[in-house]
């Protein structure tokens, strides 16, 4: 492979990865973004609709308890006298409403004049005169009044809820005192996310329970909207350099705003958490797109280069064929015209041997004479290996197909051949697999694997654990035998030439560069392939490959 | 390559032998080598001269080269079997594909050889061939190869 064939490959798998990628994970990222502003608008009304219901509930359930507290404390006076209450029974009907929970702090009696009467409670409260303060002038009044906060003789924060009790001429003040820690608690069990509370202010702004955050009680609270309204309002505001969600609804009575607050932030933590694991998820689909993609890719890429790769194969085995024919019908012209200068020159020599033999000339100079003839001889013998070689390359030389086992082919020549392999060092075995018979030329088949083996001893030749292989077996119903050998291997520059004709490494003289070509012709008559694969230093493997008699196939003819 | 080269057993008559080859330094030379190796040896340069030969004096083997001009080998052989059967013929050429090596076996050649054939192994196909020639039906026929 050219090293332009190995940028096309990666231009096209480079090209391959995008356009898959383009494919999968632009409709996945426009999924992905719809989703992500669909679900953001969804999200901020599910958030805001969240607080309001959550604080419509939650106001019912603090004006239930208003409403039952003020129920309680209004049925208590108006069950018992003064006289029973003053008597004794104000402690026991302290009991009686705290045995539940720790709803009041207190009870007392006031009397018309303001004095207190009397008083159940951990502060020393008894004896104060009340005449003056607000709440008394508000139940005097209404009969029935609930309190804001307020600090009172006590100095600690607290609201009442005073009933005013007929009684005679006169009328006496039930008056109990609400845990504010029990009230706050109630208020603030409607509590969102991490940074959520509820409280409430009065109409002037002050908080009139415990919060954790906004602020202590009875502090202005600061917040800008006591006009009451109906309903539930949801707005933002910043504080502190925060922003809020306030939800706020006004109480029946009293005149409370409920406040239901949170940070943006918080109330957006479930929405962040989803946008995360919807951006994880869209991450983690683009990184499967991207592993698939260049998967994909591969393998793709890989097959068009197996398939460009056997193309070019074919391409080299067609141009080599084109080649083989061309030269074959030059060789044998070639051959022809050499042969017969080739049998003057020989008949010369003879001649010259025959003279010298006899010639009445001095021992030495007959010597040299027959010398130099008969080397003249050796050369005519070389260059008759060539045209011989030439014209057996031409494909002229034919015998008669037959029907031949293989493997016994192979083991004879392999037994012929292990002589000369010993003498040349070089350890020469055979690995035969059963193999069907297949119709061929005895002689063909000899030309063919005595030519592979010569050449593979020639390569291990004088290496210490030189080794020669053949191995025969059946392989998708196609006969094969690699030739294999431990040499010096071939560099990938001649693998594609060494089946021309003249294609040679040995040195000038010792080969005609004819052998692999005359195999390739051969193997090609018997409808077969021939293929070599090699690594330099490691050694050669030559693949042939042969078809089977087809069933029932006559051979032609005789044996020659 | 033995340095003494054989020689035939002289016998009553030398073996006769007609080389025909249009390449005179070859033929000639060729003439010489077997002549010191006792045979009787004339030359044609062409088929028609080999026909003239043969008419003057009968051969006992005739030796072919198959590309001359004029008649060629082939033809030749076909003409000689007309005019002396029974003659085996051996084909010498350098043209040879097997194809026509094949042909001229079936047309009754008694051998085929490849140029360049050493002129002692030339001599051994010659003995032979005439040894068959004067064999009682040691010809051979077609198609008996």
């Amino acid at each position: 492979m050219s090293a332009g064939g190995a940028n096309g490959y990666r231009t096209m798998f480079r090209t391959l990865v995008v356009r898959i990628l383009a494919v999968s994970v632009l409709p996945l990222l426009v999924i992905a973004s719809a989703n992500f502003v669909l679900f953001l608008s969804l999200n901020r009304s599910v958030v805001i609709d969240g607080h309001r219901s959550l604080l419509r509930y939650h106001r019912e359930s603090i004006e239930a308890f208003l409403a039952s507290i003020t129920a309680e404390v209004a049925t208590l006076a108006h069950q018992y006298t003064l006289a029973e209450l003053e008597g004794g029974d104000l402690e026991r009907v302290f009991e009686v409403i705290q045995r539940q929970a720790s709803v009041y702090t207190d009870v007392g009696i006031i009397g018309s004049d303001g004095e207190h009467l009397k008083y159940v409670g951990p502060y020393n409260l008894a004896g104060r005169n009340y005449r003056s303060t607000e709440w008394f002038a508000q139940v005097v009044e209404k009969g029935v009044y609930v309190s804001d906060v307020f600090m009172g003789f006590r100095g600690v924060p607290h609201f009442v809820i005073a009933v005013k009790r007929q009684e005679g001429d006169g009328f006496w003040i039930l008056r109990a005192t609400v845990n504010t820690d029990y009230f706050s608690k109630l208020v603030d069990a409607a509590r969102l996310g991490r940074t959520g509370e509820t409280f409430i202010v009065n109409r002037q702004g002050l908080y009139q329970t415990r919060t954790h955050f906004a602020g202590n009680l009875l502090e202005p609270s600061g917040y800008p909207d006591l006009e009451p309204h109906d309903g539930i309002r949801v707005r933002r505001l910043e504080v502190g350099g925060k922003g809020y969600f306030y939800t706020t609804t006004w109480l029946a009575a009293p005149r409370w705003l409920l406040i239901s607050r949170q940070e943006v932030s918080d109330a957006y933590t479930p929405l962040r958490r989803a946008i995360v694991v919807g951006i994880l998820m869209s991450a983690a689909g683009v990184v499967g797109a991207g592993i698939l993609a260049v998967v994909v890719a591969r393998s793709q890429v890989r097959r068009i280069k197996r398939a460009d790769r056997e193309k070019e194969a074919l391409t080299a085995r067609l141009v080599a064929t084109g080649k083989t024919a061309a030269v074959g019908e030059m060789s044998a012209g070639l051959a022809h015209e050499i042969n017969n200068p080739l049998a003057t020159i020989d008949t010369l020599q003879t001649w010259i041997r025959d003279l010298a033999g006899t010639a009445p000339i001095a021992e030495d100079d007959r010597a040299e004479i027959l010398d130099s003839a008969g080397k003249i001889g050796e050369q005519v013998e070389r260059c008759k290996a060539i045209t011989q070689g030439l014209l057996k390359f031409a494909r002229r030389v034919e015998t008669r197909p037959a029907e031949v086992q293989l493997n016994d082919v192979l083991r004879e020549l392999a037994t012929i051949l292990r002589a000369r392999a010993r003498v040349e060092g070089v350890e020469l075995v055979t690995e035969l697999a059963p193999l069907p018979a297949m119709l061929a030329s005895t002689t063909h088949l000899q030309q063919v694997f005595v030519n592979l083996v010569n050449n593979a001893v020639d390569a291990v030749a004088g290496k210490p654990d030189g080794r020669v292989e053949i191995r025969s077996r059946l392989e998708d119903g196609t006969i094969r035998v690699d030739v294999i050998d431990n040499g010096a291997g071939i560099p990938p520059e001649n693998l594609s030439s060494i089946f021309l004709p003249f294609f040679t490494t040995k040195p000038v003289g010792q080969g005609t560069g004819l052998g692999l070509a005359i195999c390739h012709g051969l193997i090609q008559e018997l409808g077969g392939a021939i293929g070599v694969s090699s690594t330099v230093g490691e050694g050669t493997t030559f693949t042939v490959t042969l078809p089977p008699m087809p069933a029932g196939a006559q051979p032609q003819g005789g044996t020659p | 390559m033995s340095e003494r080269h054989r020689r035939v057993d002289p016998g009553p008559t030398p073996p006769r032998v007609l080389l025909v080859d249009d390449e005179a330094l070859f033929r000639e030379t060729l003439a010489k080598v077997l002549r010191a190796r006792g045979l009787e040896v004339r030359t044609a340069g062409s088929g028609a001269g080999a026909f003239d030969a043969i008419e003057a004096e009968p051969a006992d083997v005739v030796v072919l080269d198959l590309k001359m001009p004029g008649l060629n080998g082939l033809a030749t052989m076909h003409r000689l079997r007309e005019i002396a059967p029974g003659v085996p013929v051996i084909i010498l050429t350098g043209h040879g594909t097997v194809d026509a090596g094949l042909t001229a076996l079936d047309d009754l050649a008694f051998d085929f050889l490849l140029k360049p054939v050493p002129p002692d192994r030339l001599l051994e196909v010659i003995l032979a061939a005439i040894a068959s020639g004067r064999t009682p039906g040691g010809g051979r026929t077609k198609g008996d190869r």
